[in-house]
């Protein structure tokens, strides 16, 4: 009898500590794979006041010191981003940018991508806390509410399909939402699944603005080529500013 | 009666800082108008630059909070900040653009925080001034 009450409370135990491990997975910031370089071909479309813009390009990023972006349509530019100078090289013009600034933004439009690394999204780096979540067959949502600091900002709701983030919805104080990105086409890259394109939709001026990321021919963690800096030819106008 | 003498010199004192942000104010105000276009594509470009600075400075609240509670300081601080423009919107963009994108961007945001700032500090000496008035007012009687 003695026996049978030690195995019971043994099997509680382990359930228990099996409901605390599932919470901790959900509210702490887990991420499936630390990324240290990504190198990729990139095309971004922006549909903005029914104007579609392309930009096609290479990109290079040594998480988190380096990103450098080789962009060949619609014109020859390269941006390095190094800690806080920013370069920017027409080779046409032959023209080059130097821009100093407290801090650059070296993701881009490569946040998202980089985010849905993150079980969470990187929220709870926000300190965004975990107010309730919902199973629907192999679909888990979670809503995430923002701190009290981040004023007019709402609730943030993740759908994550089969361990994969497919959609994020943002909405302000007033319930309605301010952003949806979609994520799409994921990539098997060893135990990595990674988008290949994301897409998203937000309110510019009253007016709703798309845009939409690919990356073709992705590695992740490999070899990034040697130098990461700019090649500058020597009859190059410099031009520096300070931000 | 010195102690009402003072708080007069105060009262004073804040008046002019009141009317320092009259003319302050209309001058922050115009100086966002003030980018002299050369070209309609340089134009079209500043326009652009402008709407973007005013949605991302969208939550300038802080600037107003912090001229409000620190007065000329606040001030200051708003008008020697460096606003940045988001590196992703020079991206495929030529020289000319990049150039003139950038600095329409960091003129329009600057002239935000500074207004913004600039309402803050007005409010909070207006407030200041009727507290002193009606407390000298109150101790007189």
């Amino acid at each position: 009898m003695f026996r049978t009450k030690i195995i019971k409370d043994y099997f509680l135990y382990v359930l228990l500590f099996c409901a605390f491990q599932g919470m901790t997975a959900f509210s702490a910031t887990l991420q499936s794979v630390e990324l240290i370089s990504l190198s990729a071909n990139f095309t971004k479309i922006l549909v903005e006041n029914d104007t579609e813009s392309l930009t096609k390009g290479s990109l290079f990023l040594n998480y988190p010191e380096t990103l450098h972006l080789k962009i060949n349509y619609p014109i020859m530019q390269d941006i390095v981003i190094n800690d806080t100078l920013m370069q920017i090289f027409y080779p046409e013009k032959h023209l080059l940018y130097n821009v100093n600034a407290a801090y650059h933004d070296k993701l881009i439009f490569l946040s998202p991508f980089v985010a849905s690394q993150y079980k969470d999204y990187g929220l709870s780096a926000l300190s965004y806390t975990l107010s309730d979540y919902q199973v629907e067959n192999d679909t888990l949502i979670t809503i995430w509410q923002p701190p009290k600091e981040m004023g007019n900002a709402g609730a943030t709701v993740l759908k994550t399909l089969n361990d994969k983030l497919v959609n994020v919805l943002i909405y302000d104080e007033k319930d309605n939402i301010v952003q949806k990105i979609l994520f799409k086409d994921y990539q098997k890259l060893g135990f990595i699944g990674f988008p290949g394109t994301v897409e998203i939709l937000y309110k510019n001026s009253g007016k709703i603005t798309k845009k939409n990321v690919t990356l073709t021919n992705l590695e992740i963690n490999k070899s990034i080529p040697d130098s990461l800096n700019l090649d500058i030819p020597e009859n190059v106008t410099i031009e520096n500013f300070e931000w | 009666m010195d102690f009402i003498r003072n708080r007069f010199i105060v009262v004073n004192l804040l008046m002019v800082a009141l009317m320092l942000n009259l003319v302050i104010l209309p001058i922050t105000m115009d100086f966002s108008f003030a980018q002299d276009a050369e070209t309609e594509n340089y134009e079209s470009i500043c326009q652009k630059a402008e709407q973007d600075a005013i949605e991302d400075e969208d939550n300038s609240a802080s600037f107003a909070f912090g001229g409000f509670m620190c007065g000329v300081f606040g001030y200051i601080f708003a008008a020697t900040s460096k606003p940045e423009p988001p590196v992703e919107r020079l991206v495929g963009k030529d020289e000319d653009y990049a150039h003139a994108y950038a600095t329409c961007y960091r003129q329009k945001a600057k002239s935000l925080r500074t207004k913004a700032a600039c309402i803050g500090w007005a409010v909070g000496s207006t407030v200041s001034m009727v507290y002193f008035m009606a407390t000298a007012e109150s101790e007189s009687n």
